[in-house]
C-alpha cells in the first residue's frame, strides 16, 4: 500500500514538472532582460532616471541604466520572469507612466516595453507619521488608450518598510495644489492618471486621498505637517464628495470611528508631507 | 436562475412591508460605516439635539415649530448594522385632546383631516426605532475599490394618547391608546454616468395608525438623489432632492418634491457637529393641492461613547 503511494507521488510530481515545463518553453515566455524605449525622442531626453515597477508592486521597483548611445533607451535585468502576467509602469522623475504588459521574444529572452514619455508632471512625496506607524499606499491606475496605446488598468501596492515613505513621480491634478503651496510647475493633464490612497496604522484601515485637494490643502505650508485632527477633517471631506467608495454624506459615525482608530488607538499626532 | 431567485426575494421583502417605515426625521444624522473601515465590531452612543421651524413628521406637518431629542445606539458588526433610537419632538402635545358632541354617532372636534387631505401628524410622544442594516459591495470603476452600499430595514412604534372630553361639560369621557407603527425599507444606489458618480437612496415604507379617532395609513415611495459636497472654509455644504409618492391623500402618482440643503460643521475641539438643513417640502393632496413648508432645523450631534472591538495599538512593523 505504501509503495502504490510513493509510486503514485513520484508520478504525480513528474507529471506536474513536466506539465509545467511544457508551459513554460512552450505557450509562455520567459524574460530576464527589461528593453524600454520612451517615445517621442524629444521629451525623453530629459528623464534622468528610470524606476520600474513590476507586478504592481511598489516596494520592490528598481532602477534601468541608461543606453549610452540613445538617452531614450533603458535597460534592466531581473531573474527569470514570465513575460505575460507581469505588469509594468515606470516612474521617470517628474513624470509617470501608465501600466502595459511587455511584449515577449522568445528568442533574445528580452521583454520590450515602450512607453509615450512624458505626459504629466508628477511630484515626490515623502510621509512621516508621529509616532512611527506602518504606512501603506495603493495606486489606482486606469486604462487610457488614447495616451498609451496597449495600457491596462492596474492597482500597484506599496508595503511597509520603513519611514520616510517616499513615494515616487505622484500625479497631482490642478486643483490639489492652492496657494498655500508653491504651485506644481508640470501639473499639466486634466484627465486623471492615478489616485494615490494611504493608510496609516493597519492595513485594513479607512484609504485616504493623497492627490486630492481635500488632502493638500491642509498641510501646514510652515510645517509641511498635517495634525490628526486635518487628517481626519480630509477623510471627513472626502466621504462627503463620495469617493471614498461610499455613498456620499456626513456620517457622524465613520468620523466617531476614525477618530477612535486614528487619534486613541493609534494615537497619531501628525503626518510630514513634503511635496519634492 | 440566481438572477430570478433574487428578483424573488426582493420583491417579497417589498411586499412584506406592507406593514409598515418611515422617512428618516430630519435631525437623525448620516451613520453608514464603511465595514473595511473597523475592526470586529464598533459601538456607538450619541444624542443629538436642535429645533426646527415649520416641522414636518413623515410628510405630515406640525404647522407649528418644534425642538427635538435623538438618542442613537449603534452596533456595527462585519457588514451587519443594528441601531436602537429613541426620539422625541419637544414643544408640542404629546397627547390628542378632543372634544365630543356626545351624539349617538360622535362627532370630535377639531375634526380630523379629510381622506384626501394631508393627514395629522401623531402628537409628539417619544418614538422608539430599531433598524437593521447590510452592507454590501458592488464593483467600481476598474482599479477602484468596490463600491460598498447598505440596505436596510426600519421599523417604529409611537404611542399615541387621546383623551376626549365632553363638549358641553368637559369631562373626560373616554381615553384611548393608540399606536403608530411604521416598517421601511430603503436601499444606496449607485450608477455611473461618464466619470461621475451618481450616489442616491431608494425608499419605501408604510406607515399604519389605529386604536385613534383617526387611524390612517400611507405608503412612501421615494428616490433621495445625493450631490456631492463642497466645502466652504470649515463648512461642508450638500444637496438633496427628494421626489415620490405617499398614498391615501387623494393625489396619486408625483406628490412629494422635496430638496434639501444641509450645512455641516465638525467642531474639532469638542467633537461635536452642527448641522444647519433648510428642507422646502412640497406636498400635494387631493383637498389642498400643493403645500410648502419650509422646514429650517439647527441641531447638533455628539458621540457619547466609543469602542471599537478588535483593535490594539500595532507595532511600527505590523505590515513590514
Amino acid at each position: 500500500m505504501l509503495r502504490l503511494r510513493i509510486i503514485l507521488g513520484v508520478f504525480g510530481f513528474v507529471a506536474c514538472t513536466s506539465l509545467a515545463l511544457a508551459q513554460a518553453s512552450g505557450h509562455h515566455l520567459t524574460a530576464e532582460m527589461i528593453d524600454i524605449t520612451l517615445e517621442p525622442a524629444g521629451p525623453c531626453d530629459h528623464v534622468s532616471a528610470v524606476s520600474v515597477v513590476m507586478n504592481k508592486d511598489e516596494s520592490t521597483s528598481f532602477r534601468a541604466v541608461q543606453d549610452k548611445s540613445d538617452p531614450c533607451h533603458w535597460t534592466a535585468t531581473r531573474p527569470t520572469f514570465y513575460v505575460e502576467s507581469m505588469i509594468f509602469s515606470l516612474r521617470l522623475g517628474s513624470a509617470r507612466t501608465q501600466c502595459k504588459v511587455a511584449q515577449g521574444s522568445a528568442a533574445t529572452r528580452v521583454a520590450k516595453l515602450t512607453f509615450r514619455c512624458c505626459r504629466t508632471g508628477a511630484r515626490q512625496v515623502d510621509l512621516e507619521t508621529t509616532p512611527e506607524m506602518s504606512v501603506k499606499y495603493i495606486r489606482s491606475v486606469p486604462a487610457d488608450l488614447d495616451v498609451e496605446e496597449g495600457s491596462v488598468p492596474c492597482e500597484e501596492e506599496y508595503r511597509y518598510s520603513g519611514q520616510p515613505v517616499i513615494i515616487q513621480s505622484v500625479w497631482f491634478p490642478r486643483e490639489a495644489f492652492d496657494s498655500k503651496l508653491e504651485r506644481a510647475q508640470e501639473v499639466s493633464s486634466l484627465r486623471p492618471v492615478e489616485t494615490v490612497r494611504i493608510r496609516l496604522g493597519y492595513p485594513d484601515s479607512p484609504s485616504l486621498i493623497l492627490n486630492h485637494a481635500s488632502f493638500m490643502r491642509r498641510i501646514d505650508p510652515k510645517t509641511n505637517t498635517l495634525s490628526a485632527a486635518q487628517i481626519l477633517l480630509a477623510h471627513q471631506e472626502q466621504r462627503s464628495k463620495g469617493i471614498s467608495s461610499m455613498p456620499e454624506g456626513f456620517s457622524v459615525a465613520a468620523d466617531d470611528a476614525e477618530w477612535k482608530e486614528l487619534i486613541k488607538t493609534l494615537r497619531l499626532k501628525s503626518v510630514k508631507v513634503l511635496v519634492k | 436562475m440566481m438572477l430570478r431567485h433574487l428578483h424573488a426575494i426582493a420583491l417579497a421583502a417589498l411586499l412584506a412591508t406592507a406593514a409598515e417605515a418611515q422617512q428618516r426625521p430630519i435631525f437623525d444624522p448620516d451613520d453608514q460605516v464603511d465595514p473595511r473601515q473597523h475592526g470586529d465590531a464598533l459601538f456607538i452612543s450619541r444624542l443629538a439635539l436642535g429645533a426646527g421651524t415649520d416641522v414636518v413628521d413623515d410628510y405630515r406637518p406640525f404647522h407649528s415649530d418644534a425642538g427635538f431629542l435623538l438618542f442613537t445606539n449603534s452596533l456595527y458588526w462585519k457588514r451587519i448594522q443594528f441601531d436602537y433610537k429613541h426620539s422625541k419632538v419637544l414643544g408640542i402635545n404629546d397627547k390628542t385632546e378632543l372634544q365630543s358632541c356626545g351624539c349617538q354617532h360622535p362627532i370630535y372636534f377639531p375634526t380630523p383631516p379629510a381622506p384626501d387631505s394631508t393627514p395629522a401628524p401623531p402628537p409628539a410622544s417619544s418614538r422608539e426605532t430599531l433598524q437593521f442594516g447590510w452592507y454590501y459591495s458592488v464593483p467600481g470603476r476598474a482599479t477602484e475599490p468596490p463600491v460598498v452600499l447598505r440596505l436596510r430595514l426600519t421599523g417604529s412604534r409611537q404611542s399615541i394618547d387621546t383623551v376626549i372630553r365632553s363638549f358641553p361639560t368637559q369631562q373626560v369621557v373616554e381615553r384611548r391608546s393608540g399606536r403608530e407603527h411604521s416598517f421601511g425599507i430603503d436601499t444606496d444606489t449607485y450608477f455611473r454616468i461618464g466619470r461621475h458618480n451618481v450616489w442616491g437612496e431608494l425608499f419605501y415604507a408604510r406607515t399604519a395608525r389605529s386604536g385613534t379617532t383617526d387611524n390612517r395609513s400611507q405608503n412612501e415611495l421615494a428616490y433621495i438623489s445625493r450631490f456631492p459636497a463642497w466645502a466652504v472654509g470649515p463648512l461642508l455644504v450638500r444637496a438633496m432632492l427628494t421626489v415620490g409618492a405617499v398614498s391615501n391623500r387623494g393625489a396619486a402618482g408625483l406628490n412629494v418634491v422635496n430638496p434639501a440643503f444641509e450645512a455641516f460643521w465638525h467642531l474639532t475641539a469638542s467633537r461635536a457637529n452642527l448641522h444647519l438643513v433648510w428642507s422646502p417640502q412640497s406636498t400635494r393632496s387631493g383637498n389642498g393641492g400643493w403645500e410648502t413648508h419650509q422646514q429650517i432645523a439647527l441641531f447638533a450631534d455628539r458621540a457619547l461613547y466609543v469602542h471599537l472591538f478588535g483593535r490594539s495599538t500595532p507595532s511600527a512593523d505590523t505590515a513590514r
